[in-house]
């Protein structure tokens, strides 16, 4: 199972073409350099994307397995992290919120995976319960293929009432439920060729006016070129 | 451009020369303006005259010097008085050079450059 590398990949490339579009838009936008968030998402994502067909499940080591889930699903929430990040960025509407349809609970998905996630790695020992209003921790153990599904926590809680439980994970379901979310990238890309196509055409055939001298020539391209395209375009030309 | 642009006024030693160069920067303003008014970013077809490259095997000596002109870090100073003596010795540059500020030097560079080219 492996998500689809190219999508990150033409994802980089639109973000990095469109003659540096989304990099001039960006770098300033309402007062804050979310070039930067973009960057660092993009990045992160295609570590993720492409790192975690090396994740060892088989592992001869039971601890290195454990840690191994934990790396696999810390890998899926950055990637999710990321797409939400860009959705904000962007202001393209994140669509799955409140969305059930994966791990079919009652909670959100996105909820759930955290708690996944809280169970499976990242907070085992110090866990809350899923609904809010309960007081009630809970304490996991590692994790072990040995049981139920593809790999099982036993939950114990500080509850003297509260037995145990298991919880369990199936790596195609987690797969698919990151799968949903990194195809947000789809949506991103055209919205943003769509909003360089737009640009463009607001830019195109707009007359530049000409100098009297060459110096002023050349301030005037400046200015032009900076409207258009920043730092970028033609501006290491007219300044050299 | 605009650097270039910096190394001129009117007691320079070679304004002649400058004002002949400054004429085929024209060129590249029309380029600029030209693909600025279509939104289109192309290689310049006028590049190699904006950043001369000739043959020659004393390129690395007169890119060290531009790029101290260009980054005047005190780390480089010794590499640029270096490279300028040597192409000062292979009668590359006249001596009249070491004359000039790093704004005229560079103007001078460049119409050197793009001449041999």
């Amino acid at each position: 199972m492996y998500l689809d590398s190219n999508l990150i990949t033409r994802f980089r490339n639109v973000m990095l073409g469109n003659n540096s579009y989304v990099i001039n838009m960006y770098k300033n936008h309402e007062g804050k350099n979310k070039w930067n968030v973009i960057c660092s998402a993009m990045d992160w994502i295609e570590v993720s994307v492409n790192g975690i067909q090396y994740i060892d499940f088989k592992h001869p080591s039971q601890h290195m397995r454990s840690l191994n889930v934990m790396q696999f699903i810390c890998a899926l929430d950055i990637i999710i992290e990321g797409i939400k990040q860009l959705c904000r960025v962007f202001q393209i509407k994140y669509l799955y919120t409140n969305n059930k349809e994966i791990f079919q609970t009652e909670w959100s998905d996105d909820i759930y995976f955290k708690h996944i996630r809280a169970a499976f790695g990242t907070h085992p020992v110090n866990l809350k319960d899923l609904n809010p209003s309960s007081e009630i921790k809970y304490y996991a153990s590692w994790s072990t293929d040995k049981m139920g599904k593809d790999f099982t926590v036993i939950m114990y809680s500080n509850s003297l009432e509260i037995e145990s439980y298991e919880m369990n994970i199936e790596i195609e379901e987690l797969f698919a439920y990151t799968e949903k979310r990194y195809r947000l990238l789809e949506k991103i890309i055209v919205e943003i060729n769509k909003r360089y196509k737009d640009f463009r055409a607001e830019k195109k055939n707009i007359e530049i006016r000409k100098g009297k001298t060459l110096n002023e020539e050349v301030q005037i391209l400046l200015e032009e070129n900076k409207k258009r395209y920043g730092k970028y375009g033609y501006h290491m030309e007219l300044k050299k | 451009m605009n650097h270039l642009l910096k190394g001129y006024h009117s007691n320079l030693s070679f304004k002649v020369e400058a004002m002949m160069y400054f004429l085929g920067l024209t060129k590249v303003i029309e380029e600029i303006r030209s693909n600025l008014e279509k939104m289109e970013i192309n290689e310049l077809q006028t590049y190699n005259f904006l950043h001369p490259s000739p043959a020659t095997d004393l390129n690395y000596f007169y890119s060290k010097i531009l790029e101290y002109l260009k980054n005047p870090l005190e780390i480089n100073r010794r590499k640029y008085d270096l490279n300028i003596s040597i192409l000062i010795e292979e009668g590359e540059l006249p001596e009249e050079v070491l004359e000039l500020n790093s704004e005229e030097l560079n103007l001078f560079l460049n119409i050197h450059l793009a001449r041999i080219s």
